[in-house]
């Protein structure tokens, strides 16, 4: 069946920046609500709402802002509250379509358990061979000394600022990717279509 | 038992439905997969993702901004009004293969009563909701003929405004024609849906 195709890839580089994993790409099967919520109100231009990572309802879609004021992914360094985020998954929950936030977020960081959220960059949607493709690229970075960070989960917050607002768009549990001491892993999201 | 494969992103749903003009059904293509997402639809989420202007090619074959960070009061506008052809589902009789970057259908059938014309209803945004398994945005329009002459409709898509321009998203050729008789009405129905 084809549609919009979604792929996650995780790579993973040690200290000196040699590449030691490439997952290639792996299929994504979890949009959450927020995003067909926002797709509603767009389609509309009309005001939405939709269940924030606080599990408060707050506005998507709010059509007297500005459209730079919602629906951004593009976190600065540092920024660990929107943009692609990676988690523990701490309490092993599992996809669900009403998923509203990551299970157990890694925090940003330099301390154990906590990882240095680098800056969400994008290639612009373009022609790929036979297909049409958007990636949304996230790098990072265990800075502690001797500690490793486990990651289990990933996903993709938006904001909205106006209102200082997040919501979470996509959610995926992920094989174990341990993140020893200088390393760091990077999540790319592959966003396709194909006729 | 081999695993059912789980869809891997956002899938859509293309049905069709002719109607006689008392509203018994003639026929129905039930839901099938659309594949048609075209390029304007992902350009849009690059500049809303990133909060940069981006342009694409727009329905009439120029270039045109489909996401300006400053602007108010847009969106990836379908809600079509009654007679409008401009936004929202549009139907046509060409046939010429989908591509990735095809902009316009091929042969649209324009508002009126005229040949190559028919009647375009309000379209329709239902709110998204949690539908067994999925969560779905079903969308629909519907098309009356008042040409006088059969339709046979072979393509399907729609198309969105920003700042008063129009962009086609979706582009399918029907896997099948749908005959649309004189005073009859066709029903397009895409269904937007997720899964984890």
């Amino acid at each position: 069946m084809k549609m919009m195709e979604t792929y996650y890839r995780i790579l993973k580089h040690d200290p000196d920046g040699k590449l030691v994993k490439d997952s290639g790409l792996i299929s994504s099967h979890s949009y959450v609500i927020q995003f067909l919520e926002y797709l509603e109100g767009s389609f509309k231009v009309v005001d939405k709402t939709a269940t924030d990572v606080d599990n408060a309802e707050s506005k998507i879609v709010d059509k007297s802002d500005a459209m730079d004021a919602q629906g951004r992914v593009d976190a600065a360094v540092g920024d660990d509250t929107y943009g692609i985020v990676v988690g523990t998954n701490a309490g092993t929950t599992a996809e669900d379509n009403e998923n509203y936030a990551l299970d157990t977020k890694i925090v940003e960081g330099v301390a154990s358990g906590e990882l240095s959220y680098q800056a969400v960059t994008f290639v612009a949607p373009r022609v790929v061979g036979a297909n049409i493709d958007f990636d949304v690229t996230r790098p990072f970075l265990n800075e502690h000394a001797t500690d490793t960070v486990t990651v289990k989960e990933i996903g993709i917050i938006c904001k909205n600022t106006t209102d200082t607002k997040y919501h979470l768009l996509l959610r995926d549990v992920v094989a174990d990717e341990a993140v020893a001491a200088g390393f760091t892993l990077t999540v790319v999201y592959t966003l396709r279509t194909t006729v | 038992m081999k695993e059912k494969k789980k869809p891997n992103g956002i899938q859509l749903l293309l049905r069709a439905v002719v109607r006689d003009p008392d509203g018994k059904v003639i026929s129905d293509t039930g839901r099938k997969p659309s594949k048609s997402f075209v390029i304007a639809f992902l350009k849009f989420f690059g500049g809303l993702f990133d909060g940069v202007a981006v342009s694409t090619t727009d329905t009439s074959n120029a270039s045109s901004v489909i996401y300006s960070p400053g602007y108010t009061n847009w969106g990836l506008d379908i809600d079509g009004a009654v007679n409008d052809d401009a936004h929202g589902i549009v139907v046509g009789t060409g046939d010429t293969v989908e591509d990735n970057e095809d902009y316009k259908l091929d042969t649209q059938l324009t508002e009126g009563i005229g040949a190559g014309n028919v009647t375009h209803g309000a379209m329709t945004v239902e709110a998204t909701a949690v539908v067994g398994a999925n969560v779905d945005i079903e969308t629909k329009r519907a098309f009356t003929n008042n040409t006088g002459s059969l339709i046979t409709v072979k393509e399907a898509g729609m198309y969105a405004a920003f700042y008063n321009k129009y962009f086609c998203i979706i582009r399918d050729v029907l896997e099948a024609a749908v005959d649309v008789p004189d005073k009859c009405s066709l029903t397009v129905y895409y269904t937007v849906r997720t899964t984890v």
